[in-house]
């Protein structure tokens, strides 16, 4: 990792608070949820986004051309729990995208749509039980399987086998929930010229378990969250990919009984392209779990 | 004077907040099991939904004869009368939900034996035995019919042979006759 990444973690660290980790193949339900033996989950989570502000660097230009971007990405998330220590989860989107991109001096629109990449996740986690609180370190190696479609205009899929890993820090009490994930994952060559950059993240919740009702099993959470990326120049059918950005927004998880329900809003506070992109643009997320 | 309740008000708030222990009452028909790292309900189903099908279990009780308490981190399960109280499997139960238990507390009422070394108590009620190990308070002697609310560390109960007797400390004596100061076994 050169000195420029190793800055920018620094930075990403020193802001300090938190994002969900709703974009992580070990991150299906909750953080602590299932977690007794034999305790399973699924998940299904919308994620949007959509831009046309057009970026060099970190500076916007004018954009005649009409450059944008919108991905609509719909999760199935499952996640099983063997042991607490030892959960296994899984993530596959639907994924329905389009953008203007510009091809041989015009602009052209192009869609995708099907079948996104699936991850594959190994949750190995350590439980600290305290009278009045709970935590967990985790670590989870992940592998990401070519199963979306690299033939569209705008491929869902980019034709390579991706392997990652994270490592996370949890920590709750009735009133305070603190989550921190630091991943990584190496991008390899993939189909029709695509081939990403590797990804370092982090992802880090603070917030509060502002209600609950013991009888009636019910309560919220509301956090604050920062998400931070770091990706590699790479390069996909419409030219170059990768950058840096930091996004802050809120989230919401309300429960009842064995069921969760979750939003969560990023908004992009910095973002730096590798040569000219869209912007990565404002992240909406809804889900809604049950665990069994 | 104010300002001092005021004080007094917060410095409550902030020992429930932080989890201090507060006093723990059974009621009767009921165990409670102190539970260490159960601070959030949607967590805590799995415990709720291991425990809820027990047999000893009064349904008609917190809908499922299980109260999950995450202020005090406390699980109440509501028994049938008579029934007795299968710790081993609940301490089980409990752990395979991803949770450690700590402490159990009961209530048991009958007549203080001494067997050999032991001072044993058998429920009336539901026919369990239990040996009496210490007291919080003022201990009891051979021969006084109580009704107490006992305690015991519940790390006890994971290895003990099944029909043993768990050991347990009277914490308060609800009430009970020809009692004595004697220092128990």
């Amino acid at each position: 990792m050169d000195r420029l990444r190793l800055r920018w973690l620094a930075f990403a660290l020193l802001l300090g608070v938190g994002v969900p980790a709703t974009g992580w193949a070990h991150q299906p339900v909750m953080d602590m949820a299932p977690r007794w033996d034999g305790g399973w989950g699924l998940q299904v989570r919308n994620e949007f986004r959509s831009s046309n502000n057009l970026l060099s660097g970190d500076s916007k230009r004018a954009n005649p051309q009409g450059r944008k971007r919108r991905v609509n990405t719909t999760w199935l998330e499952g996640v099983y729990t063997f042991v607490r220590e030892v959960r296994v989860t899984a993530k596959i989107p639907w994924v329905e995208q389009s953008r203007v991109s510009v091809v041989s001096g015009s602009a052209v629109k192009q869609t995708g749509s099907g079948l996104g990449d699936a991850i594959l996740g190994l949750q190995l986690k350590h439980y600290i039980n305290r009278e009045a609180s709970t935590a967990n370190f985790g670590l989870t190696p992940s592998l990401r399987f070519p199963t979306g479609s690299t033939s569209d205009a705008y491929p869902v899929g980019d034709g390579s086998w991706d392997v990652g890993v994270s490592a996370s820090f949890s920590h709750e009490t009735t009133f305070l929930y603190q989550f921190y994930d630091l991943s990584y994952w190496h991008n390899s060559k993939g189909k029709r010229g695509i081939d990403r950059g590797d990804e370092v993240g982090l992802d880090v919740n603070v917030g509060v378990h502002p209600y609950h009702d013991n009888r009636h099993n019910l309560g919220f959470f509301l956090m604050a969250d920062l998400s931070a990326r770091y990706e590699g120049h790479g390069e996909d059918t419409a030219g170059t990919t990768g950058g840096k950005r930091v996004s802050l927004g809120p989230i919401f998880v309300g429960y009842w009984n064995n069921l969760m329900l979750r939003f969560d809003v990023k908004f992009p506070v910095y973002q730096r392209v590798w040569g000219s992109q869209v912007a990565h643009g404002t992240e909406f997320n809804a889900g809604l779990g049950v665990v069994f | 004077m104010k300002t001092t309740m005021v004080v007094a008000a917060a410095l409550l708030a902030s020992q429930v907040a932080l989890g201090e222990e507060l006093p723990v009452v059974v009621e009767e028909n009921q165990t409670v099991v102190q539970v260490n790292g159960m601070v959030c309900s949607f967590c805590a189903y799995g415990a709720e939904k291991a425990l809820s099908d027990l047999d000893c279990l009064d349904a008609a009780d917190f809908g499922n004869g299980v109260f999950v308490d995450i202020d005090t981190q406390r699980i109440t399960l509501a028994l049938r009368p008579g029934e007795k109280i299968p710790f081993r499997e609940i301490y089980k139960r409990i752990e395979k939900s991803g949770y450690d238990p700590l402490t159990f507390y009961l209530r048991a009422e009958g007549r203080l034996e001494r067997v050999g070394e032991k001072l044993l108590l058998t429920d009336s009620k539901s026919g369990q035995l239990f040996s009496v190990a210490a007291f919080d308070s003022v201990p009891l002697a051979a021969g006084a019919v109580v009704r107490v609310q006992a305690h015991f560390d519940a790390e006890q109960v994971s290895e003990l042979p099944e029909g043993e007797a768990v050991e347990i400390t009277i914490g308060r004596v609800l009430s009970g006759s020809s009692m004595t100061g004697q220092k128990s076994g």
